[in-house]
C-alpha cells in the first residue's frame, strides 16, 4: 500500500521536474540567447571565428535538441540507433547522464562540483537563521500573548511589521554600515562585512561565527516576526480554552500553565510553519548571501546569471527543484504515515 | 528655479540612479574582450601605483588580500575566458613578453629581448633566458613553448578547445624549436598584430601536460589549481566562490616576491569592494564608482584612478535597409550636431562621478595610436542648432525637427544593469530634445543588445562600450568587412578609404608607419563620425596604504602584472 503511495508520488513529481527544466531552458535561451560571454562585441575576433567558437559550444543546433543534449535523451537516442530523428544535431554529449547537471559556458567547470562546494555555507547559513527564529520567536510571542494590549505587546507587534516590511539587502547594507564600516572607523572591535571566514589568518571558530552573525541575523529577521506572530496568535487562543481555566482553577501555577500546558498546545501548528521552511534551507538565502559575499548556492546563482552564463544557471535551478520537489514528497509521505487519512489523497 | 538648485537636482538624480556595480555594468565579457585576440589583454579593472615606486625599504614577508567581484573559471592561459581568471593564471604562468602598465611597451619576460620581425616580414626568433625553471626545479625549454602552441593550434590537439584555435590557424604557419633555447615563429603572411596578440600567452610546462589525452587536458584540475609553474606565485587552495590562495615560487626567474602569499577573495559587488576596503578586510581592490567619494575621507586606503583603455560611444544606424531613421543619421551635417549638442565634459563630470574623460578621437588616449584629430566639436547648442538649420532640418509646432517628410525622432538603447549607461542614454536623449531631436530611451538586456548590433542589426542607436586591444587594429569597429556576422560595425559604415587604411595597418610591421596610418583613420573618423565617441571611461582603486608598489596601470589592472615581485607589505603581516 504505502510502496504503491510512493511510487505514484515519484512518478508524478517527473513532470514537475520536466517542467521546471524546459521552462528554465526557454527562459535562460530567450534572455542569454546565443550570446557567449568573451566572444561576443570583442573587437578583435572575426565573424567566421566567432561563429566556429558557437558551434564548438553547440549554440547553433535548434533549440529542441539542445534541450535534448541537455538533458542526454539524444544521447541515449544516438546509442538506441534513434540518432537519425535528431536533425541539425552535432557533438551529442552524454548531459545530465553524467550526474553533473552539466557544464558552465563560461569555464567549463561541473555544475555539480559548484554546488556541493557551497550547499555547506548555504545550509550552515539558513539553519542558524531558523534556529535563532524559532529560540527567539517563541518566547517572544508568549509575552506577547500574555501581555495582550500592553505597550510590551504593541512594541513586539511594531516589530514583527518591520520584520516583514524591511526589505533584507537595506537591513544588511545598514548592518555592514554600523557594525564593520563606523566600529572600525571608529577603532573599536568589529564585525566582518562579507565571507565566512578571513582569508589568511582565519577559519577557526571564533572567526567564523562573527562573520556567520551578521548575515545569520538578517535572515532571521523575518522568520522571527511571522513566527512569533504566529506563537502569539495560537496562545491567545489556547490561553482561552476551558483546560487552560480547569489548570489555572485546580491551583494550577501561572508559569505552569502557560509554558508546559498551553504552549506545547499552542506551538503545533509553528512546527507545520516551519517544516514549510525546509525547501528554502538550500535556495531562500539569495538576497542575504550577495549582501553578506556569502559564498553559498544563492551568490553562486546570482552571479552567474550576471554574466549570462545560462548553462550554471539551469544546472543550479535543475539541482534546486529536485530537491524542493523530493522535500515536498518526503513531507507527503511523512504525513501518509502519520495520518491514515491522507494515504488516498 | 536658479542654476544651482537644478544642478543640486541632477545630482540627486544622478545619486538615485548611478551608485551600483559600475565594473560588473560594464559586462566582464566587454571587458574582457581583448583577451582572446590579444593574449597581452587589457581588462577592466585596472590601478596604477607608480607613485609610490620604492624598493629601497622593501621589507620580506606578509601577505596582501585582492577583492574581486567574480570568483576564477579556468585559470589555464590557453583557455582563460574572463578578468579574475586571467589574474590567477599570469601570477601561476609567464609568458614570453609581458607590457608596460602606462606606455604598453612591450617588455621581454621569458624572452631576453622582445622579438624583431626578420627581413622576410614573417619569422620572429625568440631567445629563452638562460638559468629559468619551472616551479619543481624542471627547466623552462624551447620545447614547452612549442608543446604551448601545438595545444593551441596544431590539428593532432583539435580536441583541446583553446579559443586562441582559430585565431592561430588564421595567422600561424609554424613554431620550431631549433635548440633549447631558441624558438622559430613563422606567420602566414605579414602580420603586425603578431607578437601582441600571441607571445603574451602564458606558457605551459610540457612535462606535465604532455602526459594527459587532449580531451582530458579540458577538464584537468589543473586548470584551476595547476601543480607546476613558472610565474610569481604557486596557487596553493581555491574555495570555490570564497578565496584562492597562492604563496611564493622560490624559484621564480625574476626574482622571488617580497609576499608569503597572495588571497584573491571574492565579494559580491564593487560596494562591498569599497566597505570592506574601509574595515581593512581587503588590502586593494575596484570599488564601486558611486563609494569613490565616501574613500577619500578614509585613512588607510590611497585612492587611485586613470583613463582605462576602452570608450563608450553611440552607433547610428546608417543602413536604409535596416532602419527608416537611416534617412535621418545618413545626413553627416546630422551627426555632427548631434555630437557639437552634446556637453561631453559634463557627462563626465556628472554621470560617471568626474571618474571619465570626455572622448576627442576614435581610439582612447591609453593607446599608442591615439592622436586628437584636427576636427573637434566643442559643445555649442546655438553651433548645432545652426548646423541643422543649414542642413534643411526645420522645428515643427511641437518643437521636433523634420525634412522631407521625416521626423527627427528615434529610440536610443543601450544594456540593462549599467546604471551609467542607463543614466547616460536619458542625459543624451535631454541633451538632443534641445535642438529638436525627440529622442526615447530603451534599455534591453545585454545579449540582445549585442545580437542587435552585431546580427540583425535592427537598431536606431545604440549607446555601448568596448574596451580595447593593445593591438591598435580596429578592423573590427570600421571595416565595410566587419558589419553584420558578429563583427562590430553595426553603423554600417563604409568608406574604402578606411578599408584601405585598415587592411594596410595590420601588414605594416614599422611601428611608426603604422601609427601614422592609425592617425590617418582617425582624422577619417572624426569628420565622418559614423559611430562618435562620448567618455574615456576611467579605471578605480583602493589601495590600503600598507602595501607598496601595487603597480596597476591602464595596460596592467589584473593581468599582466610584471612588478608583482616588487610588492610589499609595510607592517610584514
Amino acid at each position: 500500500m504505502l510502496a504503491k503511495f510512493v511510487l505514484r508520488r515519484a512518478l508524478a513529481a517527473i513532470p514537475v521536474v520536466v517542467g521546471v527544466t524546459v521552462i528554465t531552458f526557454v527562459l535562460m535561451h530567450s534572455t542569454a540567447g546565443a550570446y557567449v560571454p568573451g566572444l561576443s562585441l570583442n573587437p578583435n575576433l572575426t565573424a567566421a571565428q566567432v561563429s566556429l567558437l558557437r558551434s564548438q559550444l553547440g549554440l547553433d543546433q535548434p533549440l529542441w535538441i539542445q534541450y535534448l543534449d541537455w538533458t542526454g535523451v539524444a544521447w541515449l537516442m544516438q546509442h538506441a540507433g534513434l540518432g537519425g530523428l535528431l536533425v541539425g544535431a552535432h557533438d551529442i554529449t552524454p548531459g545530465m547522464l553524467e550526474g553533473s547537471f552539466g557544464q558552465s559556458m563560461v569555464d567549463g567547470t561541473a555544475v555539480s562540483s559548484q554546488v556541493f562546494d557551497r550547499l555547506p555555507n548555504t545550509i550552515l547559513l539558513t539553519v542558524t537563521a531558523i534556529l535563532i527564529g524559532i529560540v527567539l520567536s517563541i518566547p517572544l510571542g508568549v509575552i506577547a500573548a500574555t501581555r495582550r494590549g500592553t505597550r510590551t505587546d504593541h512594541v513586539l507587534t511594531g516589530v514583527s511589521v518591520a520584520g516583514v516590511a524591511v526589505p533584507q539587502f537595506w537591513l544588511g547594507l545598514l548592518l555592514i554600515l554600523l557594525f564593520s564600516v563606523q566600529l572600525h572607523a571608529w577603532g573599536l572591535p568589529f564585525l566582518p562585512s562579507g565571507g565566512v571566514m578571513t582569508p589568511f589568518t582565519g577559519g577557526d571558530m571564533i572567526d567564523r561565527l562573527a562573520h556567520l552573525l551578521m548575515p545569520a541575523t538578517v535572515l532571521s529577521f523575518v522568520y522571527l516576526a511571522i513566527w512569533s506572530r504566529f506563537t502569539r496568535s495560537s496562545m491567545v487562543e489556547v490561553l482561552s480554552q476551558d483546560y487552560v481555566r480547569t489548570a489555572r482553577a485546580k491551583g494550577m501555577g501561572d508559569r505552569r500553565v502557560r509554558y508546559v500546558h498551553a504552549l506545547r498546545n499552542a506551538i503545533i501548528p509553528l512546527v507545520t510553519l516551519v517544516g514549510l521552511e525546509l525547501p528554502g534551507l538550500v535556495s531562500g538565502a539569495l538576497v542575504v548571501e550577495v549582501v553578506f559575499s556569502w559564498p553559498g548556492i544563492g551568490l553562486l546563482a546570482y552571479q552567474r546569471a550576471l554574466a549570462y552564463d545560462y548553462t550554471m544557471v539551469l544546472g543550479i535551478v535543475t539541482f534546486a527543484s529536485i530537491l524542493v520537489v523530493a522535500g515536498n514528497l518526503i513531507a507527503d509521505l511523512m504525513y501518509a504515515v502519520l495520518d491514515p487519512r491522507i494515504r488516498l489523497a | 528655479m536658479s542654476n544651482s538648485d537644478s544642478e543640486r537636482q541632477f545630482d540627486r538624480f544622478l545619486a538615485e540612479w548611478s551608485r551600483r556595480d559600475f565594473l560588473r555594468g560594464m559586462g566582464g565579457a566587454l571587458a574582457f574582450s581583448a583577451f582572446l585576440a590579444g593574449g597581452v589583454e587589457f581588462l577592466e579593472a585596472c590601478g596604477g601605483n607608480s607613485a609610490q615606486s620604492s624598493t629601497q625599504n622593501a621589507v620580506k614577508g606578509g601577505h596582501i588580500v585582492e577583492g574581486v567581484i567574480s570568483d576564477i573559471g579556468n585559470v589555464n592561459p590557453i583557455f582563460i575566458n574572463d578578468t579574475a581568471s586571467s589574474t590567477i593564471g599570469y601570477l601561476a604562468y609567464a609568458r614570453l613578453i609581458t607590457v608596460d602598465a602606462y606606455t604598453a611597451n612591450l617588455l621581454p619576460e621569458m624572452a631576453t629581448a622582445v622579438p624583431k620581425v626578420e627581413a622576410d616580414q614573417v619569422t620572429y626568433k625568440v631567445t629563452l633566458k638562460d638559468g629559468i625553471k619551472w616551479s619543481d626545479g624542471q627547466p623552462i625549454t624551447a620545447d614547452d613553448v612549442v608543446f604551448t602552441f601545438q595545444l593551441m593550434y596544431d590539428p593532432q590537439y583539435k580536441a583541446v578547445t583553446s579559443r586562441f584555435r582559430s585565431q592561430l590557424e588564421a595567422h600561424l604557419e609554424s613554431v620550431t624549436a631549433p635548440d633549447q633555447k631558441t624558438v622559430i615563429f613563422k606567420t602566414k603572411g605579414p602580420y603586425a598584430p603578431f607578437i601582441i596578440s600571441f607571445l603574451g600567452i602564458g606558457i605551459l610546462p610540457k612535462h606535465v601536460w604532455s602526459t594527459l589525452a587532449p580531451a582530458a587536458i579540458n577538464s584537468s584540475p589543473m586548470n584551476q589549481v595547476p601543480t607546476v609553474v613558472s610565474g610569481a606565485m604557486i596557487p596553493v587552495k581555491w574555495d570555490k566562490g570564497t578565496q584562492y590562495e597562492m604563496k611564493r615560487n622560490d624559484l621564480f626567474f625574476k626574482g622571488k616576491t617580497h609576499l608569503d602569499s597572495y588571497f584573491f577573495k571574492v565579494v559580491a559587488d564593487a560596494v562591498q569592494v569599497a566597505n570592506q576596503l574601509k574595515t581593512g578586510e581587503i588590502d586593494v581592490g575596484s570599488p564601486d564608482l558611486g563609494q569613490w567619494d565616501s574613500l577619500a575621507s578614509v585613512q588607510n586606503i590611497d585612492r587611485l584612478s586613470y583613463v582605462a583603455p576602452s570608450f563608450d560611444y553611440y552607433i547610428h544606424n546608417l543602413d536604409p535597409a535596416k532602419t527608416p531613421k537611416a534617412a535621418i543619421f545618413g545626413d553627416v551635417q546630422v551627426r555632427r550636431a548631434l555630437l557639437t549638442a552634446l556637453d561631453r565634459k559634463a557627462v563626465a563630470a556628472k554621470v560617471y562621478f568626474g571618474l571619465a574623460a570626455p572622448a576627442d578621437s576614435s581610439v582612447s588616449g591609453a593607446q599608442w595610436v591615439h592622436t586628437t584629430p584636427k576636427t573637434q566639436y566643442p559643445f555649442s547648442i546655438s553651433k548645432a542648432e545652426q548646423m541643422l538649420d543649414a542642413a534643411g532640418w526645420v522645428k515643427g509646432s511641437d518643437g521636433v525637427r523634420a525634412k522631407n517628410g521625416v521626423r527627427m525622432e528615434w529610440e536610443l538603447r543601450t544594456n540593462t544593469g549599467n546604471k551609467v549607461r542607463e543614466t547616460l542614454i536619458t542625459v543624451l536623449a535631454d541633451q538632443w530634445k534641445q535642438i529638436g531631436a525627440n529622442v526615447t530611451t530603451n534599455p534591453v538586456q545585454f545579449p540582445q543588445l549585442v545580437t542587435q548590433l552585431s546580427q540583425t542589426r535592427e537598431f536606431e542607436m545604440i549607446l555601448i562600450g568596448i574596451s580595447e586591444g593593445l593591438d591598435p587594429d580596429t578592423t573590427q569597429l570600421w571595416s565595410s568587412k566587419s558589419i553584420g556576422g558578429g563583427a562590430l560595425n553595426g553603423a554600417g559604415y563604409k568608406n574604402s578609404k578606411v578599408d584601405d587604411l585598415l587592411d594596410q595597418a595590420v601588414v605594416t610591421l614599422d611601428r611608426e608607419k603604422r601609427k601614422g596610418l592609425y592617425q590617418q583613420l582617425q582624422e577619417i573618423l572624426m569628420e565622418d563620425l559614423p559611430a562618435p565617441l562620448v567618455t574615456y571611461p576611467k579605471s578605480v582603486w583602493g589601495i590600503s596604504k600598507r602595501v607598496k608598489n601595487w603597480g596597476v596601470g591602464p595596460w596592467n589592472g589584473a593581468s599582466p602584472r610584471p612588478w608583482f615581485n616588487t610588492v610589499y607589505v609595510t607592517d610584514v603581516k
